[in-house]
């Protein structure tokens, strides 16, 4: 009895942690004239700056609808690294120098700018 | 129903009413904005008018045009409070010092240096000095002011003005500004009228100040500053108009810094926000000009940015520290930051001109700075070669003349020895984004160490903070400083280096520094040229620091000198230039300054009040035992 509720409840865990990650997995969609070798460079950039919008952007950015995490798709005009500082009262006092470095700002537009966009409705 | 009518109809007129105040009281700051850039776009054009129906340029009417060009500069600085924050491109072609400028701004860091070309009233009285001037390019000059002057009428820089934000970062700029460069002839060629425009100016800022409190009465700047301004315009009229009897020391001590400190509570208390990139280097919470939060120039802690707990950041020191004095991490172990960037001679090395070759077969090119400071710099290495501390780090490291490392084998090494694999493994937590152990992790750890000798303050800060003050020799060396000695127009306050107001790049300068001291020929080092190369970079060097120099001898990129006397006697002397070597784009002046020996006395004194108070440490005295036994032999800072 004890060891069914225990393999039911982990059964049920496991399945709710696959559910929810396959419906949170974000993918890159680089252009397909990229060659292989620079879309190597650029993969290992965009999976850094993944985890660094997941640091420093996603707890005001990022969404869920039904279940489903939603990474916004920003525009070209909105990616605009450094300027991106400044632009509103909360990046100014959210996204200083003292909590994402130039560099990392750089990684981030990556990200955003070749995650595959969302199927809009 | 008609009762409804009536009743909306006197709610609308009252609406009206009130808008139609609001909108006059806006107005008022408005119209003084609209008015005094008119006013300084008419008398730009009269002067061009001017300059226009000249048939040629003369002994005769170069006077006169340079008394025109004067009274344009007092309508200019009626409005230079705005013209400088609101648009800094257009005002290059306003008031520009140099022909041609080359910059790269922390904000656009990864770009390559751009090009600004200057134009405008300062260029245009500089060109007048030279041999045979003409006209067409005293007219292109100013031209481009006048189109410039006239695109601070445009919607997209007016729009600005209708809000209070705006005001308290220009008025920022403004008191920096008074402290770092106004009082100095920077941008002002003719040294006799540098006080009487700060005296116009300071008049012009009262007005635009009163206009503001009429208009955002609600943001409205409190009489403890509107009276201190006052008295400011007060003590500066009281003021010599000459700039070397000036009293620069009292004005910033007693004046623009108490003023500044006043300004930035008020940009906290009103939740001021930029808008300009060219804020982003300045820190808000900044509580004085010599404070050194007050401005951002890298970040020290390098990946570990975002570690903020003591117990973290007193980990990463730790094996920063031992790494700074690990010869391990020099291709044949036996030398370390710390062989050359000694901690018992202020991070320098003061007893070599250059330090030693890897090979030791010779000597390298340049003098090892301080790394004191280094942090409030936005191009590192002296011709500015790398923008981030990380970087210059790797760089010296894997440099074959320097320490010869390659960055595969270092990783081993380090991670041979147990006490850095299980800190660097433990501190893996915090860079989520670099999951294993990196050349990144390791140089971070190194700046983090070293960038924190960095913090300390000289009896200089402490007497602009008002808690001292200093001796009169002293402060007679701070006001030659500002003046006749020229220093300031190239070292600004608060770090005396090549950073100025508001701090997003760094400046380099071409001094003419010979190759020995007979001055038989000028050094052979290009400079700034190898990473970006252009006929102004010749020989051009990053600005340094002038703190704590009495202690970072030798001096020069070269470390050709020896004493600071040398040093006051070679710019005294017009540099290389002044000592007949040929340097055709020498941005130091070949002109003596006629320093008396008193007076450079005078400013030594007051140079050693810009040595730091630094607790230094003992290197440590054991290393991480590493798993490779050969290594065990290894000692603490190397045998250099």
């Amino acid at each position: 009895m004890n060891k069914y509720t225990i393999s039911t409840v982990l059964f049920c865990t496991l399945s709710i942690m696959a559910c929810v990650s396959s419906k949170s997995k974000i993918t890159h969609d680089f252009p397909a004239a990229m060659a292989p070798d620079v879309r190597e460079g650029y993969v290992k950039q965009w999976e850094k700056g993944k985890i660094l919008y997941e640091l420093n952007c996603a707890k005001c950015h990022t969404t869920t609808l039904n279940g489903r995490t939603i990474v916004p798709d920003f525009t070209e005009s909105q990616l605009v690294g450094y300027t991106l500082r400044v632009t509103n009262q909360k990046h100014e006092a959210a996204l200083t120098d003292e909590s994402v470095s130039t560099e990392e700002l750089g990684l981030i537009m990556t990200f955003l700018t070749y995650k595959k966009k969302n199927n809009v409705k | 129903m008609r009762r409804r009518i009536v009743i909306s109809g006197v709610l609308a007129a009252i609406a009206c009413i009130i808008l139609s105040f609001s909108h006059e009281q806006k107005e008022n700051y408005h119209n003084t904005y609209q008015n005094n850039i008119v006013a300084f776009s008419h008398t730009e054009k009269e002067l061009l008018n001017f300059i226009s129906h000249q048939q040629t340029l003369d002994s005769n009417n170069i006077i006169a045009i340079k008394a025109k060009i004067d009274s344009t500069r007092l309508a200019l600085k009626s409005v230079d409070f705005w013209l400088r924050y609101l648009d800094p491109l257009a005002y290059k072609n306003i008031n520009s010092p140099l022909p041609v400028e080359w910059e790269t701004e922390v904000f656009e860091k990864f770009e390559k240096p751009y090009k600004r070309i200057g134009a405008g009233l300062t260029l245009s009285y500089l060109y007048l000095d030279e041999q045979h001037p003409k006209k067409d390019t005293l007219v292109a000059y100013l031209s481009k002011a006048v189109a410039a002057t006239d695109g601070y009428l445009h919607d997209s820089t007016t729009r600005h003005i209708n809000s209070f934000h705006h005001f308290y970062l220009c008025n920022r700029l403004y008191l920096l500004n008074l402290a770092a460069i106004y009082t100095t002839g920077f941008e002002c060629p003719n040294t006799d009228a540098v006080i009487p425009e700060l005296k116009h100016m300071i008049g012009a800022v009262n007005g635009i100040y009163a206009s503001f409190n009429n208009s955002f009465p609600a943001t409205a700047l409190p009489d403890s500053y509107t009276l201190l301004a006052q008295k400011m315009q007060t003590f500066v009229a009281a003021q010599p108009n000459d700039f070397t009897q000036f009293d620069h020391y009292t004005f910033i001590r007693n004046y623009v810094n108490p003023l500044f400190i006043i300004n930035q509570e008020l940009i906290l208390k009103y939740g001021v926000v930029s808008r300009s990139n060219v804020d982003y280097a300045m820190n808000k919470n900044a509580t004085s000009i010599f404070d050194k939060k007050l401005y951002n120039g890298q970040n020290a802690k390098g990946i570990y940015l975002r570690v903020k707990d003591s117990a973290t950041l007193a980990e990463i020191e730790h094996v920063g520290k031992l790494l700074f004095y690990d010869p391990l991490l020099s291709g044949n172990n036996m030398r370390s930051c710390g062989s050359c960037h000694k901690p018992t001679q202020y991070f320098t090395d003061t007893t070599i001109r250059t330090a030693v070759n890897f090979t030791r077969t010779g000597q390298l090119a340049r003098n090892t700075p301080s790394l004191i400071n280094a942090g409030y710099n936005h191009l590192l290495m002296l011709d500015g070669k790398h923008i981030s501390m990380q970087d210059q780090g790797k760089d010296v490291i894997t440099n074959p003349d320097e320490m010869a490392s390659e960055e595969n084998e270092l990783l081993k090494k380090v991670l041979s020895c147990n006490e850095y694999k299980n800190t660097f493994k433990k501190l893996l937590k915090h860079t989520p984004q670099e999951p294993e152990i990196t050349f990144e992790h390791i140089v971070s750890a190194i700046s983090f160490y070293y960038n924190k000798f960095s913090q300390f303050t000289a009896p200089f800060d402490d007497a602009m903070n008002n808690e001292t003050t200093l001796n009169p020799q002293e402060i007679a060396g701070f006001n030659l400083y500002m003046s006749k000695a020229q220093c300031a127009t190239c070292h600004f306050a608060p770090q005396f280096n090549g950073v100025k107001p508001p701090y997003v790049g760094s400046e380099f300068e071409v001094l003419g520094v010979p190759n020995d001291t007979g001055y038989k020929a000028i050094s052979p080092d290009k400079g700034r040229y190898g990473i970006n190369a252009a006929t102004e970079t010749h020989n051009a060097f990053r600005t340094g620091s002038i703190r704590n120099a009495t202690y970072t001898a030798p001096y020069m990129h070269n470390g050709i000198f020896n004493s600071m006397e040398q040093v006051i006697d070679f710019y005294d002397g017009g540099g290389g230039a002044g000592r007949g070597l040929n340097v055709p784009n020498q941005t130091l002046s070949a002109d003596s300054l006629h320093l008396s020996k008193s007076e450079k006395a005078n400013l030594i004194a007051f140079i050693q009040t810009l040595n730091e108070r630094i607790a230094f440490e003992a290197p440590p005295t054991t290393l991480p035992q590493s798993k490779i036994k050969a290594l065990n032999n290894r000692k603490p800072v190397g045998e250099y």
